[in-house]
């Protein structure tokens, strides 16, 4: 097993809302180990938004604790807190609204250099400036664009670039291609694979789309309602998924194949349901072909079913005996 | 079974104070009576352009029809008037808009707002019967009959795009345009959303052209395909053609190897390089070969013709010379 | 060698430069700021046309004096040239319009800034005294401030520039609030700028368009109230010429020598006009999103 790069535990959000408290991350455990990529997969409204964010202190988390090589990043009395922070990083969704209008790429790719080592000369940030455009393939003839001038996937390697200014360990990828066209999408999720390969950078991988999410995990957490249903290894996952809820997402993608043409697909009824204080109990429950009233009640927590394949369902609670 | 809208030689261009935006570049298409055909493309490809040719609906002052014919049943759209124009729309061809929250008035309630489109084109209904078919509309597309008195706001995506469908299907056109229906739609409401569209289009036997960049959507939901790039047609077929055939434009094979592959465990995916080209400034010869690994000195300077085999149509040189000829002597 | 001169290639172009460039296009906005160049040339270059000695020396031998060719607009009741007084008029009516506007502008930035920026607590408490204060109509608000503060020139700028402090706090709290819910200012804190530098580097350089167009507008705004007050007897004393006060003056000649209001009136009219065009241009030219 590779070393643990970060962890999170029981780590809690809640929106205080008119109508009671939202729990947009309720008491969900991740870990990274360094190196690898953890696919976070879930519709919209599942808070896997929020989780990143929480995990990067954007936003102050309601409770628990995150682990940045076996340091809590949270406790604002660990002293090496603001040296871990800049070593975590963020790429944003919309390449559209993350980059400043005003500012042209050079400015904005130098932009967390200048914030965290002011005292640097400025030749060096220009030449690093640089070095980043490079890496993520921006010709050096934009170096003076404004991002409105780009296109959108010349913007998103804007991003990654200044996602990478810092020299980072960890990155959270919030949908960083879900704003872009596919052929445009591949090649995005190609360099940032190639990121990783060449300078071993860790990935959070916040997605709605399970099939971008296959190539680039490692593992694969699935969200529903602020909770993590089932985690598992990412080609564990796709064969045998186990969560009710896991096998309607695998089952709605639509597959660009006429061998399903035909195929009975069960398509799960119904809405997501309020996230605002939802009754204890499984949240999927309400939509799940298979709810008995075993779902209702209690807490159903994550098990380990099989080697590293955690679920929370009610249906696969004696499996691991029978293993 | 005979063909419902043709299109021939489409051009349709947008123009600004300081440029000519060529969105439409002689486009070929045809769609028979209760056929669906996927139109797939990238962003700026000149899909949606097309759809609103069609309900001539172009930005006023700004785009235009320059040059060919939209043959709907025999008649030429690009012709009649515009009174003529506004009895078709909604009646016998209707339109249903990618985003669901700004095609609904959000200030009327959703049963009256399906009664309007009835009440325009359908004025020999009485009242009541008015109401009735409203109801018949609310079941067809999966909304309980109590919500007819709800506000667009107080309901969900997958609800109001539901209650889109059925506005558009209320005088049950002849011809459903449907740009990108469910793509603000999370994957599982998407699924319920396209069953359903499915399910009634074998129901009333509308033809359908399905505006999409997913490739998955068309293979389930699709009887032919055409694939859109720079305003043209490269590529067009029946589903198994493009799926399953073997000679493809090489835009199509790179749109299928920018898909990830579920079934496949590679983790490298096989991107087209480069972008769109500017389509105000479009290269001259095929708009693709600037993009494209097989590019030849002739794709630069001339424009592939359509290269047919049956139904399946290619728009390439690399399959000018081998069948080109071939054509021509039959 | 080469090296050189493609670098010069990827050279920056001023953003400045581009809003010309988008400005440039609307020709009314070009209408208008060549008029209000106009008017300010003539303003500042007042001591040049006319003495002001001229401007407010009577002679009654040369009373009511068509305007002509020795007195371009003629003279008025005391025999006063009313060419000069115009251009002098511009001098008063649009610095006091221009400097009350720089005043509340810096004040109301600063407020709204603070309100916006930090919101909660702060905010509340920010807004509900602009709330109490925008309860009373400007021009009243401004007489008010004359009123106990007594006429004059002085007196009438800071009137004016109190009145408008809360418009501007507001306009630019809204502007602030907005910007700092965009993606950019998130992904600025998330690499660990501070405050301080969120504010200087990510939100104030994009609140500046819509602030500019605001101010541009308010200005026509604060010249009609100037002219207003004036006219009223509570801005600019009489025999200083100001607009309004030209206006005040003659206002008992009007029946007869109508050129003695028409002409301070288009004046004002002109002013406003111009800056209300320059005002519309400029929210067109600002907005960095629209290509040239």
């Amino acid at each position: 097993m590779r070393e643990i790069l970060i962890e999170a535990k029981s780590l809690k959000k809640y929106f205080q809302t008119a109508r009671g408290n939202l729990h947009a991350v309720d008491d969900v455990d991740l870990t990274i180990a360094k190196g690898s990529t953890l696919g976070v997969v879930g519709e919209s409204g599942c808070g896997k938004s929020t989780l990143g964010r929480t995990i990067l202190n954007l936003i102050p988390a309601t409770s628990g604790e995150v682990l940045f090589h076996g340091k809590n990043i949270l406790d604002p009395k660990e002293p090496e807190r603001q040296q871990m922070r800049k070593k975590m990083q963020m790429i944003f969704q919309d390449p559209y609204a993350s980059l400043n209008p005003r500012m042209s790429v050079s400015e904005i790719i130098a932009d967390p250099i200048l914030v965290n080592e002011p005292k640097i000369p400025r030749s060096e940030v220009n030449e690093r400036v640089e070095k980043l455009m490079a890496t993520v393939g921006l010709a050096k003839r934009m170096i003076n664009a404004y991002p409105h001038e780009l296109d959108g996937g010349r913007r998103q390697r804007i991003g990654v670039a200044r996602a990478l200014a810092l020299n980072p360990e960890f990155i959270v990828c919030d949908e960083p291609v879900s704003a872009l066209d596919v052929s445009i999408q591949a090649q995005i999720l190609n360099l940032l694979m190639d990121l990783q390969e060449e300078h071993g950078y860790t990935y959070m991988f916040i997605t709605h789309d399970l099939s971008v999410v296959k190539h680039i995990s490692n593992e694969i957490a699935v969200m529903y309602l602020g909770q993590c249903v089932e985690r598992a290894p990412s080609d564990e996952l796709f064969e045998h998924p186990l969560h009710p809820y896991t096998k309607a997402l695998l089952d709605a993608i639509p597959v660009a194949s006429l061998k399903n043409r035909n195929k009975d697909r069960t398509i799960i009824e119904g809405e997501v349901t309020s996230p605002i204080d939802p009754k204890p109990g499984c949240r999927f429950a309400a939509r799940c072909p298979y709810a008995s009233g075993r779902c209702a009640g209690e807490a159903i927590p994550l098990k380990e079913v099989a080697p590293g394949h955690h679920v929370a369902c009610v249906l696969h609670e004696g499996t691991e005996k029978e293993l | 079974m005979e063909e419902f809208l043709t299109i021939q030689d489409l051009h349709v261009s947008y123009h600004t104070a300081d440029e000519t935006v060529y969105a439409v570049n002689g486009l070929n298409l045809s769609v028979k009576k209760g056929e669906t055909l996927g139109l797939v493309g990238e962003t700026g490809a000149g899909k949606t352009t097309t759809a609103l040719s069609i309900l001539r609906l172009l930005p006023f002052k700004f785009g235009s029809i320059d040059k060919g014919s939209i043959l709907l049943d025999g008649m030429d759209l690009t012709k009649v008037s515009e009174k003529e124009m506004r009895k078709i729309r909604g009646d016998k061809i209707s339109m249903i808009f990618q985003d669901p929250m700004t095609s609904l008035n959000s200030t009327i309630k959703i049963g009256k707002q399906i009664e309007e489109v009835l009440k325009i084109h359908r004025k020999d209904l009485g009242k009541k019967e008015v109401i009735e078919r409203v109801d018949t509309l609310l079941k067809l597309v999966g909304i309980s009959l109590e919500r007819k008195e709800d506000y667009p706001h107080q309901l969900s995506g997958g609800m109001k795009q539901r209650v889109v469908i059925a506005i558009a299907l209320a005088c049950e056109p002849k011809l459903l345009l449907a740009d990108e229906p469910t793509t603000a739609l999370d994957v599982t409401i998407q699924a319920q959303v396209l069953n359903m569209m499915r399910e009634l289009k074998n129901k009333l036997n509308t033809a359908m052209i399905l505006i999409t960049h997913d490739l998955g959507v068309v293979a389930e939901n699709c009887d032919s395909v055409a694939i859109m790039y720079a305003g043209e047609i490269v590529e067009s077929g029946a589903v198994e053609e493009i799926f399953e055939g073997t000679e493809h434009h090489p835009y199509t094979v790179g749109l299928f190897g920018s898909i990830p592959d579920m079934s496949k465990k590679t983790r490298r995916l096989s991107p087209i390089n480069g972008m769109m080209p500017n389509p105000a400034d479009l290269p001259p010869g095929c708009p693709f070969w600037p993009r494209c690994p097989k590019a030849k000195d002739i794709c630069k300077q001339q424009k592939p013709n359509e290269v047919r085999q049956g139904s399946h149509m290619i728009k390439c040189h690399l399959y000018q010379d081998a069948k080109g000829g071939e054509e021509a002597g039959k | 060698m080469k090296e050189k001169a493609s670098k010069n290639k990827y050279k920056k172009r001023s953003q400045i430069y581009s809003v010309w460039l988008r400005f440039r296009r609307n020709k009314m906005a070009v209408a208008g700021l060549i008029l209000l160049c106009i008017l300010l040339i003539l303003a500042v270059c007042a001591p040049f046309i006319a003495d002001y000695e001229q401007v407010i020396k009577q002679d009654l031998t040369q009373r009511f004096i068509k305007p002509g060719a020795e007195h371009w607009f003629g003279t008025d009741a005391y025999g006063r040239d009313m060419f000069a007084r115009v251009v002098w008029g511009a001098r008063y009516s649009l610095s006091i319009g221009i400097g009350a506007i720089l005043i509340s502008l810096t004040i109301g930035s600063v407020i709204g800034s603070i309100a916006g920026f930090y919101g909660g607590k702060i905010d509340s408490v920010i807004m509900r005294i602009i709330d109490v204060i925008m309860a009373i109509p400007g021009t009243l608000m401004a007489i008010t401030i004359v009123a106990a503060l007594g006429a004059g020139t002085t007196k009438l700028l800071i009137a004016m520039s109190i009145s408008q402090i809360p418009t501007f706090s507001r306009v630019v709290r809204s502007i602030i609030m907005g910007i700092r819910e965009e993606e950019y200012v998130e992904a600025a804190r998330s690499y660990g700028s501070r405050d301080r530098r969120l504010i200087m580097k990510q939100i104030w350089p994009n609140s500046l368009g819509p602030l500019i167009v605001q101010a541009s507008l308010s200005m026509a705004q604060a010249v009609l109230t100037i002219s207003s007050l004036s006219f009223i007897g509570l801005g600019i004393p009489a025999p200083t010429p100001e607009w309004g006060t030209i206006l005040s003056e003659n206002k008992t000649n009007m029946r007869l020598y109508p050129y003695l209001c028409t002409i301070p009136g288009i004046a004002i009219l002109l002013s406003v006009i111009a800056m209300n065009l320059i005002g519309d241009g400029l929210r067109d030219a600002l907005d960095p999103k629209l290509k040239n």
